[in-house]
């Protein structure tokens, strides 16, 4: 079910409504219901592809907490294996396999392994690195084991950010279906503005920068370099609102019912640096690979090109987390790179780099040299192969400039365009000021997005670009 | 009064869900608002399917819903003669009723529809002629006139499961528990049934109008689906402009893929004429706009190159020059169907085919 859909508001307004009918007792199990009729409106066989790995880690979790030593070790590693095993055959084994027997037979080596694409379960990287975070805190102390089985699938499985996250902890998650959540009035409306928020950056900039950006990236050899200039920057902008939607709903969805998720998103395009921008995007991914991943490998507590060799690794991975494709890897080391090549700059002009900081034109050199160098980026996520990437730098550098509108817009729309792009990176660079979610607007400011996002909202259904890790 | 706020939005939602994931709701809701003119009553498909998609308020034209007036009486049509299978689509169903008295020489009519959900078992009966029309409007065709998409819908076969290996059984029984799920508990058409139930009233119509006629005249765009006839007259199914897409009316068919559909045409024809069927009769109708040739481009002459390929063995029913005739009053402005008047002509030309068929043989 995606939420930028009737299905979802009609299903929203049950669940949220018999929410604060029910019990408090009773509300976990609603909630857990409703989460499996949430994820089975996609593809219902894959909720048994998640029950098990919800049974396996919950029963981990439990012996994770009663024993010590080698044993605690081997049901953490047993809990581990369970989720990247399932993650390595429904998202990588056909990566893995077809990789493998190109190479074979490349060099003549008589061994195939079978190939098979299985369809990929929608957001099992997200339910699968949350599941794991669950085991890693309880094995590190830092959360106890959760009893109530019901308690522990709803922590994978609770339905706003089940699909596209934010990936939770469980410290900040299991102990709020604990807690006894009054009706706030406050409270909701200020949930149901970060709701509507979330769907104006879905349906009225993201799905309207898609109808240049699709067609424009579908046809690669037909377009100009100002096409594909502006295609590029619009996807920019498209997966930013479509993502950044996706979390505000989830976050506002759960707000109206008294739960707090993390922010997953900070203004990123305001970033004066790659790591900056990595501090404001998909936060929730970004710190599970931090906690996890970059401290666990040393951090910057090591030498320096061990510290060098722990950025790429991170970042590599983030990149194979997104997709089992070449153009995810290349797509991560490529951050991992920008971050050395400012490591290192920083390390040889160390005054050169805050004396520019400190002024307002070098704040701003910065931001347009980080939004240019994440764009840059953004291609090599975007196009799936070598062959399309070659022809969108051959095109890039002919330096032809046709008639933009030969994109999918008139030129008024696209006006309107680069204006949503504008008001909405104002609104970034200003978000600490202005309260958007002010209760005491609630009305004119409801009344407003409600109004405009059906006369200039895309209404096509698009699923959510973050859907498919 | 917090509670019965949550009461109330409990009880709109869920009597939603209800209503609109029930065919018996749905037909209830359909009927109810299709009764009533005014505000509270429907709009989306009085004034033409492609209105329905689009909102413009130039294209709101009332639509003559009545089916086609019966042809004139053959006193040979009382006898009985021969049964019609019909596999067709809305061009036919929205026009003629499953009526015999409406085809010559027959005196019993089955009518399936592609959309059909379930198979149904057709069984030619001995003692009669039976003849099977199977007809597709041109952009659809492709897709459906093969022989395992007819079979699709005329021969119900039950998986023999001990025929199954090992993966291709568990292949079936989870698309199974997937598609009784599915079935269960998210109907099909559920986004449109709430957006028909919540939207389709007639107090909303000034407002759809306005956005739609805004989005045309200051982004120059009208809905996905649709696109407008170059002469600004009619609205199309913008899948029949669009070149790209293998129903277009002007999309690049090669010699090979007619070669290939011809193939499939003869393939359906010998396997119903080898299941006992006296006749297969194919039908393509023309999309509007290969009709109305308001495009001043040239069409790939789809329907002509198959009728007329040598390997073509079969009877090909078109009615592409009848329909030419006095073309622009053969089809609605804002619909993507024929009208009354097109339906008629196609008729008559079926009629004539059915009285060579079923009294000359021919």
């Amino acid at each position: 079910m995606v939420f930028n859909s009737l299905q979802f508001l009609v299903f929203f307004g049950i669940v949220t409504s018999a929410y604060f009918l029910l019990a408090h007792k009773y509300r976990w199990a609603l909630l857990l219901l409703a989460s499996c009729y949430f994820y089975m409106a996609f593809v219902p066989i894959y909720l048994g592809i998640l029950g098990l790995t919800i049974v396996i880690d919950y029963f981990a979790g439990i012996y994770l907490e009663r024993f010590q030593g080698g044993a605690k070790k081997i049901f953490l590693g047993c809990s581990l294996l369970a989720n990247l095993g399932v993650l390595a055959i429904f998202k990588y084994y056909f990566f893995f396999t077809d990789n493998f027997n190109s190479l074979a037979s490349y060099f003549s080596v008589p061994v195939q392994f079978p190939v098979f694409n299985f369809l990929l379960p929608i957001g099992l990287s997200f339910h699968t690195f949350q599941a794991m975070s669950y085991t890693i805190e309880v094995y590190r102390g830092n959360q106890k084991a959760e009893r109530n089985f019901g308690i522990y699938s709803l922590y994978v499985m609770f339905y706003p950010q089940l699909v596209a996250g934010p990936i939770e902890r469980p410290q900040n998650l299991i102990h709020q279906f604990y807690e006894k959540h009054v009706w706030d009035t406050d409270r909701v409306k200020s949930g149901l503005l970060q709701m509507m928020q979330g769907f104006f950056k879905k349906v009225v900039i993201a799905d309207r920068l898609a109808m240049v950006v699709d067609p424009a990236y579908a046809n690669l050899s037909s377009q100009s370099s100002l096409n594909l200039i502006i295609a590029s920057i619009f996807y920019s902008f498209q997966i930013y609102c479509d993502f950044s939607g996706y979390s505000d709903i989830a976050i506002g969805a759960s707000k109206v019912m008294g739960f707090k998720l993390m922010n997953n998103f900070n203004a990123p395009y305001t970033a004066t640096s790659i790591p900056d921008f990595w501090r404001r995007w998909h936060i929730s991914l970004s710190t599970w690979f931090k906690d996890y991943v970059y401290f666990s490998l040393g951090g910057n507590r090591v030498s320096v090109p061990r510290w060098y060799i722990n950025i790429m690794i991170v970042f590599i991975l983030s990149g194979f987390w997104h997709g089992a494709s070449w153009n995810f890897v290349i797509w991560g080391a490529l951050h991992g790179l920008f971050q050395l090549m400012g490591l290192t700059l920083n390390r040889v002009f160390p005054n050169l780099a805050a004396d520019q900081r400190n002024s307002v034109a070098g704040i701003w050199l910065y931001r347009l040299f980080t939004f240019l160098l994440v764009t840059i980026a953004w291609v090599f996520f975007r196009i799936p192969k070598f062959g399309d990437i070659q022809i969108y730098f051959r095109q890039l550098v002919q330096g032809t400039f046709s008639d933009p509108i030969s994109l999918a817009f008139n030129a008024n729309e696209l006006l309107f365009s680069i204006l949503l792009i504008v008001g909405l990176y104002l609104f970034d660079l200003k978000r600490d000021k202005i309260k958007v979610d002010s209760v005491q607007l609630f009305w004119p400011i409801m009344v407003g997005l409600a109004f405009l996002i059906y006369f200039f909202g895309v209404f096509n259904l698009k699923q959510f670009i973050y859907f498919q890790f | 009064m917090q509670k019965l706020f949550a009461f109330l939005v409990f009880i709109f939602c869920a009597l939603t869900l209800y209503l609109t994931s029930s065919n018996m709701g749905m037909k209830w809701i359909t009927r109810d608002r299709y009764s009533r003119v005014g505000a509270f009553g429907a709009d989306k498909y009085l004034y033409g399917d492609l209105y329905g998609l689009t909102y413009l308020s130039k294209f709101k034209k009332v639509k003559d819903t009545n089916f086609v007036s019966m042809p004139a009486i053959d006193q040979k049509a009382n006898s009985d003669t021969a049964k019609l299978f019909i596999l067709g689509d809305s061009y036919l169903y929205s026009f003629f009723k499953e009526d015999p008295r409406y085809y010559v020489g027959i005196n019993e009519v089955q009518f399936i529809r592609w959309s059909v959900a379930n198979p149904v078992e057709i069984n030619p009966f001995k003692n009669k002629k039976n003849i099977l029309l199977i007809e597709s409007v041109e952009r659809n065709m492709s897709g459906l006139f093969n022989l395992n998409s007819v079979k699709a819908r005329l021969d119900r076969v039950e998986v023999a499961q001990s025929k199954l290996n090992t993966r291709q059984k568990i292949a079936f029984f989870t698309s199974e528990i997937d598609r009784v799920i599915k079935e269960n508990l998210y109907h099909q058409s559920l986004e449109a049934n709430i957006e028909f139930a919540w939207f389709n009233f007639g107090f909303w119509e000034s407002l759809k109008e306005f956005k739609a006629d805004f989005n045309l005249n200051f982004f120059g765009r009208v809905d996905k689906e649709v696109a407008i006839s170059k002469d600004q007259n009619f609205l199309y199914l913008a899948e029949t402009i669009n070149p790209a897409n293998v129903g277009s009316s002007f999309s690049d068919i090669s010699e090979v893929q007619i070669k290939t559909q011809v193939t499939e045409l003869n393939a359906i024809q010998d396997y119903y004429k080898a299941r006992g069927f006296d006749e297969v009769i194919f039908s393509i109708i023309s999309n509007p706009v290969s009709v109305l040739k308001t495009e001043n481009r040239p069409d790939n002459q789809l329907i002509q190159r198959i009728k007329s390929h040598p390997d073509f063995k079969g009877k090909l029913m078109d009615a592409t020059e009848g329909l030419s005739k006095n073309a622009s009053s053969n089809f609605f402005t804002s619909d993507s169907h024929w009208n009354q008047r097109g339906a008629k002509i196609w008729l008559d030309q079926l009629n004539s085919q059915l009285k060579n068929s079923v009294y000359l043989g021919n």
